[in-house]
């Protein structure tokens, strides 16, 4: 039984690299036919239809299913420069009390998300574009992402807590990102910077 | 003024506790909300996401940061660097040039200083220390030109500016190529003066003929002709900044093909990356629009001015204050989280003392660049410090960076005296 919240993660975290994977693609196919659209505008004057209207809800809805996998990779920016030099059971707590205060954060996106996803199906909103997209479907998609990061972060405090009552001081280690994190090593640093 | 000094406290606060930046951001701003605004932004905060996120603007971060690995897995930086060392050898300094101009040309390429400073230094670092050069200079020059990822376009962190300014990208990428250019001339002047007057190398090197010289640079032109595509088409007026990187990615995937690197695996890392770097600034974007709403609504910016009027401060002075507290601020966050917690408050204070929005991006840029190689937390320097061979002395990346971070000093300068180098080239562009 006590398998079960680390199997929990680790579907969480196939689904959410997958997810990745799929927007990739989506943003390689967006790249031919953004040339496309470029070529015909400057030599035939003419436009594929709506290439930046589904550009924009590509980037909504895979940065928002990318959240999660960034989550894993402990890539969302956290200072601990302080946090570092504290002794290891407060820095502990605090790294947990950051991933904890994420999720009511992300909870409270997912669920103005939601509200504003509803309201779109409620009032039936289209874009105001030649294509008129329902606004529901690639909202519903972005929603779903904010969900899935939610979750990823519930099921992550869960496990947190299973492996410091068991004791597991590597497992401690790895879940709240030790290694990786700031200047412990040349792809951590790369993970956290975007400059 | 007390309230805006308070929002930039409690931010730190927040930061240095470990909070994540968009935590931090969204938490502030929703405490403000509630006390000074009634929950105006809490009722918005969906609709706010969405445009952001919503944003074709925007789709340019993940395409340049796909460009950028595509070219990095393409097996492009080696030949690169063999291609110019072969040019740069007779000059005094020799191969410490060759760092310095491969990261120009990388730069161009890719949006990140950590990459760059990452691609290269795996590179040169082997290279240089069996030929016998000064470890410092080395290192040094390596962490410092990896900083020109972040000016020389495409720039994910100009991307985020001009967001969070409401500017045209296109003609912030633009305003940018001039002083990267006369940055990265800098750096090799540096190099020059120390290795004449202070630290002459020993160099050991073989003659190249023309010939086979010419024959190297041959070899890279694609390089090159992706960055021509993509800002090209930007100056020309032909693309916007997110269609210019389309544009590149398909050219990087056909060099990626010429090179016989192309892969489904190769591409699913790039993807990973690309999503890892996107995901994580989107977020960083809707809460830091979340807190800017807040702070627009209680006129803060208006506050700042007024009071920095009042207390006489002229323009000068007020840049040379910023560049202190850029400089004070970079010992405490990296440069994204200074942008973004910034950018509301301080821009429109820049604007008002008579500033141009575009000359302070790529200002703000230089200074962003400055805190990527000065300690505590100058993330170049730790890159360049967990490559280099283990019995070297952690100190000879601190020492070997010093007569850079003087030469970004005597730019900084330059660049507030001569705000022309940046805005002459967007005011020609066509639009």
């Amino acid at each position: 039984m006590k398998r079960i919240i680390p199997t929990a993660e680790a579907a969480l975290q196939a689904v959410s690299h997958a997810a990745c994977i799929i927007g990739g693609w989506f943003v390689i196919l967006l790249s031919f036919g953004i040339c496309v659209e470029v070529v015909l505008r400057k030599v035939f004057n003419a436009s594929l239809q709506g290439i930046d209207e589904y550009g924009g809800y590509a980037l909504a809805t895979t940065a928002s299913l990318g959240l999660a996998y960034c989550f894993y990779e402990h890539a969302h920016i956290r200072i601990d420069l302080v946090v570092r030099k504290l002794p290891r059971p407060v820095g502990r707590l605090l790294a947990v009390l950051a991933i904890a205060i994420l999720g009511v954060v992300v909870a409270m996106l997912a669920l103005e998300a939601y509200r504003l996803t509803e309201e779109s199906q409620m009032f039936g909103a289209f874009s105001n574009t030649p294509l008129r997209t329902p606004m529901v479907y690639p909202q519903a998609i972005w929603t779903a992402g904010f969900c899935l990061f939610f979750l990823a972060i519930l099921v992550r405090l869960l496990h947190l807590f299973q492996t410091v009552l068991t004791g597991d001081e590597a497992g401690t280690a790895e879940l709240l990102g030790e290694n990786a994190s700031g200047a412990g090593s040349v792809d951590g640093a790369r993970v956290q910077g975007l400059e | 003024m007390e309230i805006a000094l308070l929002f930039v406290g409690g931010l730190l606060a927040l930061l240095m506790l470990g909070l994540h930046v968009a935590s931090a951001l969204i938490l502030l701003a929703y405490g403000a909300d509630q006390l000074l605004s009634n929950g105006m932004m809490v009722a918005s905060l969906g609709s706010i996401a969405w445009d952001k996120m919503n944003d074709f603007t925007l789709v340019a971060i993940p395409l340049f940061v796909m460009l950028g690995e595509i070219l990095i897995r393409g097996g492009v930086a080696d030949q690169l660097y063999s291609a110019l060392s072969v040019w740069m050898n007779r000059l005094p300094g020799g191969l410490l040039h060759t760092n310095i101009y491969a990261s120009t040309v990388f730069a161009a390429t890719s949006g990140s200083s950590v990459a760059t400073a990452a691609t290269i230094g795996t590179i040169a670092i082997p290279e240089l220390e069996a030929r016998g050069y000064n470890r410092r200079l080395i290192y040094g020059s390596l962490a410092s030109g990896g900083t020109l990822g972040v000016l020389i376009p495409p720039s994910i962190l100009m991307i985020v500016y001009g967001t969070l300014a409401e500017l045209s990208v296109s003609k912030l990428f633009i305003a940018a190529i001039v002083p990267g250019l006369l940055l990265a001339g800098m750096m090799s002047l540096t190099i020059v003066i120390v290795s004449v007057f202070i630290a002459p190398p020993a160099i050991r090197s073989e003659p190249v003929p023309v010939a086979q010289r010419i024959r190297m640079l041959w070899k890279v032109t694609p390089i090159f002709l992706v960055f021509f595509i993509v800002m090209g088409s930007i100056y020309g007026g032909l693309a916007t900044p997110t269609e210019a990187a389309a544009l590149g990615i398909v050219a990087a995937l056909g060099l990626a093909a010429w090179n016989r690197k192309l892969s489904i695996r190769m591409m699913h890392a790039a993807f990973a990356a690309a999503f890892r770097t996107t995901s994580m600034i989107m977020l960083i974007i809707v809460s830091a629009f979340c807190l800017n709403f807040i702070i627009s609504i209680l006129g803060l910016p208006q506050d700042a001015s007024r009071a920095i009027s009042e207390a006489g401060l002229g323009p000068y002075a007020l840049i040379w204050l910023l560049v202190l507290f850029y400089a004070v601020l970079g010992c405490f966050l990296e440069a994204v989280a200074m942008m973004v917690t910034t950018v509301g408050i301080v821009v429109p204070i820049v604007i008002a003392a008579g500033f141009d929005p575009l000359w302070f991006g790529v200002f703000l840029t230089i200074l962003m660049e400055l805190s990527l190689i000065t300690p505590p937390v100058g993330l170049n320097l730790y890159v360049i410090q967990n490559l280099r061979p283990k019995d070297s002395d952690i100190n000879d990346v601190f020492i070997g960076i010093a007569p850079f971070v003087l030469a970004f000093i005597a730019f900084i300068a330059i660049i507030i005296y001569l705000p022309d180098l940046a805005l002459w080239l967007p005011r020609n562009m066509s639009d």
